[in-house]
């Protein structure tokens, strides 16, 4: 941590992507797709998930869960669409 | 020094005709960190060669202890949409694979536009790194340039 304490997490996006990476393959990510996801910091577990990124950062707030210790994706709708 | 990252593959509904029927879509898609006044929020972004900024949401200025009020204004627009207002930052990034960290000041665009994620363009990001996108592997390896401003 540092000047910030507790809301400046310095997570290992190493460690983080290679847990994802073993416990979260794409199909297991269908599941949430559409929806914004925390990731715990050491990418093993989902913490949250939902339609709205503010009000789950809020909600982990309430539940006393630190959401600066999270990594947050957004899964894409399974709509088919390309990005350009 | 190099960062190295894995594509992350997106399941398709349907086979992908461009890809020959593959199932997914691999994108390089990279954990970053953005450290402002209020702390830090990490999340997914998009390595974007396209985009000449790099831009996230609006939301997260505020969690970020930034005060958009008075920042600088931009125009931005994707592909076949409408041009939405950008407002500039600068806050910290930082990124790592495990092996190397990387931390910098830069300026970032925040817009109220929906994005599907971040985009970790030109401005901000890429222009501080040689970015050599292996598709072959599906990888992507960042080397800090001369322009890198951050330790």
């Amino acid at each position: 941590m540092n000047a910030n304490g507790e809301n400046d997490v310095e997570i290992d996006f190493g460690l983080h992507l290679a847990n994802r990476h073993k416990y979260f393959p794409p199909r297991e990510l269908m599941k949430y797709a559409g929806e914004e996801i925390a990731f715990s910091a050491d990418g093993t577990r989902i913490v949250a998930h939902g339609s709205d990124f503010l009000t789950l950062w809020n909600e982990l707030k309430e539940a006393g869960v630190n959401p600066h210790a999270c990594v947050w994706s957004s899964v894409p709708p399974l709509d088919g669409v390309s990005e350009l | 020094m190099t960062l190295r990252y894995s594509y992350s593959p997106y399941v398709a509904p349907n086979p992908v005709i461009s890809l020959g029927g593959r199932a997914e879509r691999p994108r390089p898609v990279i954990p970053v960190a953005l450290i402002g006044p209020g702390g830090s929020v990490s999340r997914d972004g998009l390595l974007d060669t396209g985009a000449d900024d790099t831009v996230f949401p609006a939301a997260e200025a505020t969690l970020l202890g930034l005060d958009l009020s008075t920042a600088p204004t931009g125009i931005a627009s994707g592909v076949g949409t409408i041009p939405y207002p950008v407002r500039y930052a600068r806050v910290r990034l930082r990124i790592t694979d495990g092996q190397e960290r990387r931390e910098w000041e830069a300026w970032v665009g925040f817009t109220a536009a929906r994005l599907r994620r971040p985009l970790l363009g030109y401005a901000g990001f890429l222009q501080f790194f040689g970015a050599n996108f292996l598709e072959d592997a599906e990888v992507v390896e960042l080397t800090v340039n001369g322009k890198y401003p951050g330790t």
